[in-house]
């Protein structure tokens, strides 16, 4: 394979890396910018789409385009019993200060989760075999069937997210209460409610990004402490809050990190990662298009 | 009427626990690991609380400059052959530049912002100790002598009390004093302190070395007591039980972290063996339900009685403040 299509090949592998990071980005984003709250176990998430989804395929002998959904929207709704019950403090006003109480109790809630999996599953890796085996052919781009799944579901469901947020009446709510939830209280919307859905969608998100990759990273109770890290990344990358800037962050940080493993030093693969993370807090810290 | 706590009150505190200090390996001689144990988590969680809870900076770097400190002192006692007492000092030394170099460089920001940069700072540092592994020994660490040869636990443990102690008098010094009350300010509204004339950015700086040297302190500390450092001492999973520590104790207060690390330190003991399993659970519930129910930890929780019994007390003395 000559050096030109190798590099079409880990670049379009880094792109659908770099999508699915998107997707927790995107997660983030949302509740940082509309609730201003952080989840500290995205990552528990992304797991539990992992192992919903081999729970589903394998167990349950449902398909895999059956399965990945029905995972999501599962997550989903834990997502939102979560904030119900968490989480509803800071709705109801008794929190000063959200972020701290937020990012501590999701500290907490992340440990737990992942201890219940140990508890239920036990420690040890399991596989997931391909959805689709072997390699797809497009003459000029080529990649596995697996990489061509997580690039598509990933960009759909960004794509998806970011019309809705834009053109439906529910997204419409969702920037009023980001820039003022008394304001869009004010105009009729429910803001508890809106928070809760909210933050089950980016459940939903970490969860899909979670079974889309699961045949490619193994499925083990920690497997979201990466994908948590990048998230943040992606986060301050892109801005705090900007959906756009956590679409361009997750490919920024899915190229980096493929060219950075493969023509520099895999070993410190996450290091690029953190890395940038450390570079744009300091030298930008509002990221590429960051509201603050 | 509000419980008013003087210095005299803190001194008495620190003497009567320092008095239980010495006593407690007579108390629990099968256990000297797990109180020594306890008096590292103790330095860590003391120093935590004075960059979160009294300065208001969530740090997740803590664990980070304990790991400055201890590889600082296992790898010039190694190379060098130094008193591992001089690597201790050495390691805190080397713990607070490095907190000074972060700080300048990030103190800037704020609220999360600031709290992903040291997140980033800490999983850096134990990525470059992980790779570099002919300096660092990667993720099998490093092995160091202990402080004195042939003694045994128990000088370990004196060594620890000392330190403690030694910070337990320094926090009580440092928080009466006025630079106590820059940093509360600085906690309760950074905005407001600058207008005041505090030198915010100061005294965040101030706070955040003293707090990376005294954790640099107890990670070398800890390093010559098990005689071993490695990667995984600056995991999340042990940061974890700090802020555990902290919260359920009682953030921001001056006895909260000793409670919470002992109470933690107790359970986990109990729950030890079978139980093992379910003390990670139970652990991050605790930190839920505090947070939730009992933000002010278990300081919060006597306080409330103890006015209530004091204001009984002088009900008939209006005037007089309860002691």
């Amino acid at each position: 394979m000559d050096s030109l299509t190798f590099f079409l090949d880990i670049t379009s592998r880094g792109i659908a890396l770099g999508a699915a990071y998107a997707l927790m980005g995107l997660g983030l984003t949302l509740i940082f910018g509309i609730m201003r709250i952080v989840n500290f176990a995205q990552g528990e998430f992304y797991m539990l789409g992992t192992y919903t989804v081999f729970a589903l395929v394998m167990y349950a002998g449902i398909p895999f385009y059956l399965g990945i959904p029905l995972g999501m929207l599962v997550m989903f709704l834990v997502g939102m019993a979560v904030e119900k019950t968490l989480l509803s403090p800071i709705s109801k006003g008794k929190i000063e200060n959200p972020m701290e109480y937020s990012l501590i109790i999701t500290i907490g809630l992340s440990i737990f989760i992942r201890q219940l999996v140990v508890i239920i599953f036990g420690p040890n890796y399991q596989r997931m075999p391909d959805f689709i085996s072997g390699r797809m052919d497009f003459g000029f781009l080529t990649m596995t069937w697996s990489w061509f799944l997580v690039l598509v579901v990933s960009t759909l469901l960004i794509i998806l997210v970011t019309l809705y947020i834009r053109y439906s009446w529910r997204g419409r709510s969702w920037r009023s209460i980001a820039e003022t939830p008394d304001g869009a209280s004010i105009l009729g919307v429910n803001v508890k409610r809106e928070r809760s859905i909210v933050f089950g969608l980016s459940c939903l998100l970490a969860a899909g990004a979670g079974a889309v990759l699961a045949p490619i990273t193994l499925i083990y109770p920690t497997v979201g402490a990466a994908p948590l890290i990048k998230g943040y990344e992606i986060l301050a990358i892109g801005g705090l809050g900007s959906i756009p800037g956590s679409l361009i962050g997750g490919i920024m940080l899915g190229l980096v990190e493929t060219y950075g493993s493969i023509y520099i030093n895999p070993a410190y693969k996450d290091f690029y990662g953190f890395a940038l993370l450390m570079l744009f807090l300091i030298f930008r810290p509002k990221g590429l298009f960051g509201k603050s | 009427m509000r419980l008013i706590i003087t210095l005299k009150h803190r001194f008495l505190a620190l003497g009567a626990l320092s008095v239980v200090g010495i006593l407690l390996p007579f108390l629990f001689p099968k256990d000297l690991n797990s109180i020594t144990t306890m008096l590292y988590y103790m330095m860590l969680a003391l120093s935590w609380n004075l960059i979160m809870g009294y300065t208001g900076i969530f740090s997740f770097g803590h664990m980070g400059f304990a790991l400055v400190g201890g590889y600082t002192t296992a790898l010039l006692v190694l190379r060098l052959d130094i008193s591992p007492f001089l690597g201790l000092i050495a390691g805190g030394i080397a713990a607070a530049l490095v907190s000074l170099l972060l700080g300048a460089v990030c103190l800037r920001l704020r609220g999360f912002y600031l709290t992903l940069v040291t997140w980033a700072f800490a999983e850096i540092l134990i990525t470059v100790l992980t790779v570099e592994h002919e300096i660092t020994g990667g993720s099998m660490g490093l092995t160091v002598r202990g402080f004195f040869k042939g003694t045994g636990m128990i000088a370990n443990y004196y060594i620890g009390l000392i330190l403690v102690v030694l910070l337990g008098l320094f926090l009580i010094l440092i928080m009466n004093s006025r630079i106590g009350i820059y940093l509360k300010s600085i906690r309760d509204d950074e905005g407001v302190s600058e207008v005041l004339g505090i030198n915010t950015v100061f005294w965040k700086l101030f706070s955040f070395t003293v707090t990376g040297f005294w954790a640099g302190i107890a990670g070398a500390f800890y390093t010559h007591h098990i005689g071993v450092i490695d990667p995984s001492a600056g995991s999340l999973t042990v940061l974890s039980m700090v802020f555990l520590m902290v919260i359920v104790g009682g953030i921001g207060t001056m006895i909260g972290p000793v409670i919470g690390t002992v109470f933690v330190m107790f359970l986990s003991e109990f729950l030890s063996g079978k139980l093992a399993e379910m003390s990670v659970l139970i652990f991050a519930g605790l930190m839920i339900i505090a947070m939730m129910f009992f933000r002010d930890g278990m300081v919060g929780a006597f306080r409330l009685p103890l006015e209530k019994l004091l204001n009984r007390k002088n009900r008939d003395l209006p005037g007089k403040a309860a002691s």
